[in-house]
């Protein structure tokens, strides 16, 4: 099928997620304690008055309403607004995702940047010296909180040298850019190790195939050989690992963000968390969700791009 | 006096109403006890298919399936059960590779109640002997046996609950050539010693040939030809039968090749 | 290199659980005490690892954090592993609307990052041992579910499955003794990769607020409360956050050795 046929029938099918995702956020919100009404009204406001917040916030309805009415106010670009500072949730989300997928994003570029050639290198001689250092620094690295590799970076790089903000952005653009290395340092070393694990098993696997070894009694070899059989071979399952990788990635900017007192929706999150601001923290959740769900989305679309197959099956 | 395993004018058909096989059609055939019957066709005939559906795994559309002179249903009883039991082909799964080879026999045994409890790893023994398998092999995982070895404790496993039919399906066919002729040396030796009723699933002729007295001709699903083996292999009435025994490789110079 | 994985990852778990279990006894302070006017020393011979911010002895409190980040690391997996390994084995063996829903389910849960979720469950829940437990419970569940689902489905198509179908065996015997034990070494496998997840990702909840409230000693909220004075007494920071690396890395390579020994 024709593209963008293809790309416009994923999305849709896309859609019922979404719609579950956000009736999954606000049912979990539900359960929680404490009244959100009383909340914004504050604790000597008197009864009448909290009765009438709850009523605006649409409190006393039942879920499936709030669930509709939600529904509506996100499709108009409102998320709500916080309890804390009366704000649009919607604009407070807006302000910090551009940290946060900076973050992300340099993070899982500079993940791939490490991981192809380190795989690729192990996985040419396996159990050889090369494979051996690598898979230990790959054992290594799923081992390693991520928070913590964030503050030793502090102690031992930022600190130090002085080149890099040890906390928030600084003021103007290059400061604002040097902010944002070692967050993405950080972010990339936090899912490496995985992702170095699956390309190199890919490629030992391929190495084995058949049509490479035809390739290979056909006179290729070397360079030639890599290129034209088995690196685009082995692109859709790397794609695959790195959507993964790149969820938790996202969840790696949190603890990172929180570290380094970056302004993304990561620190904004637990802030919001531990002011119990309800609006603010549904926004993020459905905020965060739709990313993963983008992030798929995306990942599918080059995998059909790539890989034939995947378009004829669909 | 009824046959020990009647099949009357049973169907089998996979698929939804327009894509629907029919894997068996409109098949009736009696199976006297202590026989061996062989039922022969290419692959897709049928063949398993059929017997898939005596033992309950299948249900048919249409027909039915009389054994010992009952009805059968989808539901059935742990007697019933015991008393048909089956081999399979590929002897790579056909034993928990979780569990040695005695536990496996000691399992059926104990389900069963075919021995009192203080008897099960005596007769576990028994068995063993009876498919001339070494003692020590009762330790065993799967994964330790050849695949002969391995039949044989399939077939050991069928036999443990005393059943009056056995279905071997294709039981050698995974097997090489010297290793069966061992396993159908046992099937052979295992029906004159314990009289059960044999019915032989195999697209080899030479094996229904060697082991069976009646053969059965499948193909599309329907029985094409049966009677005695002798006679059946002798002069073919159906061309398809006919067809079949001259597809059948011969080495030049062999007894086959004279006769015809 | 396989031989000493086995040991080495079984030995250094086998050490943090006889301290986690030897702890009351072997830690030279009481963890909770303070003793504000000693806070933030180095390592001295009353204190080795020195003290934190209120004076607490560190060293008794890494000691004493062991007995919870140990077993709530264990529980944070087996409980996931539990319940997807029962919803596995149902949704593979009998299909159907069961089937159905939870894969559903499974598909909806698997969209979220999956630590959101969590920090979403959290919340609503409350901080504490048992909310932690429930999300990673409830997010948990979907891979053990996947993976058992799988492999039951292609031990369903086995001829031992069959063999006992064929004699009678009903289907709690089928399902309990001849298609779990063959699930088992895809679910062992899985299980040690997860449970370093579990102890990161545990600590990486208390570091952010969400889990284990001072002042109950727990790796990842000492970090944090460690992390303003890092500059003055980095080991406050540095040592945590080892004893979790080391942990981590005991259960990889336990999981490693699991996995190189089984292909065998």
């Amino acid at each position: 099928m024709g593209r963008y046929a293809f790309v416009a029938r994923r999305a849709i099918s896309l859609i019922p997620l979404l719609l579950g995702i956000l009736f999954l956020v606000m049912l979990l919100l539900s359960l929680a304690p404490g009244d959100p009404a009383r909340m914004v009204a504050g604790p000597r406001a008197p009864e009448a008055e909290v009765a009438r917040i709850a009523h605006e916030l649409g409190l006393d309805q039942p879920i499936w309403e709030r669930y509709a009415h939600y529904v509506v106010q996100i499709l108009q670009g409102d998320f709500g607004t916080s309890f804390k500072t009366g704000q649009p949730v919607a604009d407070q989300i807006v302000a910090q995702l551009p940290v946060t997928l900076t973050v992300a994003i340099a993070g899982v570029l500079l993940a791939l940047l490490v991981t192809v050639p380190l795989a690729v290198l192990a996985a040419k001689r396996p159990d050889g010296p090369a494979d051996h250092v690598i898979r230990v620094l790959g054992t290594l690295g799923i081992g390693l909180p991520t928070f913590w590799v964030a503050i030793m970076a502090i102690r031992l790089i930022a600190l130090p040298t002085g080149w890099f903000p040890v906390a928030g952005v600084g003021d103007g653009p290059g400061q604002y850019a040097l902010a944002m290395v070692l967050p993405s340092v950080v972010v990339a070393i936090s899912i490496t190790a995985p992702m170095i694990r699956s390309l190199r098993a890919t490629m030992i696997d391929l190495h084995e195939a058949e049509f490479v070894v035809a390739a290979r009694t056909l006179g290729f070899s070397g360079l030639a050989l890599l290129r034209q059989f088995q690196l685009r071979n082995a692109v859709p399952p790397l794609i695959t690992v790195t959507a993964a990788q790149a969820g938790y990635a996202l969840f790696g900017t949190v603890v990172v963000e929180v570290a380094f007192g970056l302004p993304g929706m990561g620190q904004g999150l637990v802030v919001a968390a531990s002011t119990r601001d309800f609006p603010l923290v549904q926004g993020y959740a459905i905020v965060f969700a739709v990313l993963v769900v983008a992030l798929y989305l995306i990942a599918d679309v080059i995998n059909a791009a790539v890989d034939p197959r995947v378009r004829i099956s669909a | 006096m009824s046959a020990l395993l009647e099949i009357e004018n049973v169907t089998v058909s996979f698929g939804r109403r327009k894509h629907a096989i029919t894997a068996v059609d409109n098949v009736t055939l009696h199976v006297e006890k202590g026989s061996a019957t062989g039922i022969v066709g290419e692959s897709g005939s049928g063949k398993s298919t059929l017997m898939r559906t005596v033992l309950g795994l299948n249900r048919p559309q249409a027909g039915s399936v009389r054994f010992r002179g009952a009805e059968l249903g989808a539901r059935r009883d742990l007697a019933t059960r015991r008393a048909m039991q089956m081999v399979f082909q590929d002897p790579g799964t056909t034993l928990n590779p979780a569990r040695t080879v005695g536990s496996t026999l000691a399992e059926m045994l104990r389900v069963h109640r075919v021995v009192p409890a203080e008897r099960v790893d005596a007769r576990v023994g028994e068995l063993l002997d009876l498919v001339h398998l070494p003692a020590e092999i009762r330790e065993a995982r799967p994964h330790r046996l050849s695949g002969g070895q391995k039949q044989r404790v399939a077939i050991a496993r069928a036999l443990a609950l005393e059943p009056e039919l056995l279905i071997a399906d294709e039981a050698t066919s995974a097997l090489d050539v010297i290793v069966q002729a061992g396993v159908l040396d046992l099937l052979a030796e295992l029906r004159a010693s314990t009289g059960v009723t044999l019915i032989c699933i195999s697209h080899d002729l030479d094996l229904v040939r060697y082991l069976c007295d009646t053969a059965v001709v499948m193909r599309h699903g329907r029985i094409v030809e049966q009677g005695p083996v002798a006679e059946l292999f002798a002069a073919p009435s159906d061309p398809y039968t006919a067809e079949l025994i001259a597809a059948a490789p011969t080495l030049p110079g062999s007894t086959e090749e004279s006769v015809r | 290199m396989k031989g000493p994985k086995l040991w080495i990852g079984a030995g250094v778990v086998g050490l943090y659980v006889l301290a986690a279990i030897l702890a009351p006894w072997i830690a030279p302070h009481d963890p909770l005490a303070q003793d504000v006017v000693a806070a933030l020393q180095g390592p001295s011979a009353a204190h080795l690892l020195g003290t934190d911010e209120l004076g607490r002895d560190q060293l008794s409190r890494i000691l004493m954090a062991a007995r919870i980040d140990l077993p709530v690391a264990a529980l944070a997996t087996l409980l996931p592993c539990l319940l997807g390994t029962a919803l596995g084995v149902i949704c593979g063996y009998f299909g159907g609307w069961f089937d159905a829903i939870v894969m559903r389910i499974s598909d909806l849960l698997q969209a979220f990052p999956m630590y959101i979720l969590m920090i979403v469950l959290v919340f609503s829940l409350g901080p504490g041992v048992r909310s932690l437990l429930i999300s990673f419970t409830a997010v948990g569940w979907v891979v053990y579910a996947r993976l058992v689902r799988a492999e039951v489905l292609r031990i369903r198509q086995t001829e031992y499955v069959t063999a006992a179908i064929t004699a009678g065996f009903g289907a709690p015997r089928v399902i309990v003794r001849h298609v779990l034990p063959n699930t088992l070494r895809q679910t062992l496998i899985y299980l040690t990769s997860d449970l370093v997840f579990a102890v990161t990702a545990l600590a990486a909840f208390s570091f952010l607020g969400f889990g284990i409230q001072q002042p109950t000693p727990e790796w990842g909220s000492m970090i944090a409360a460690a992390q303003p004075y890092i500059t003055t007494q980095a080991l406050l920071t540095v040592v945590p956050g080892l004893v979790i690396t080391v942990l981590a890395l005991g259960f990889a390579l336990l999981g490693d050795a699991l996995q190189e020994r089984k292909r065998a």
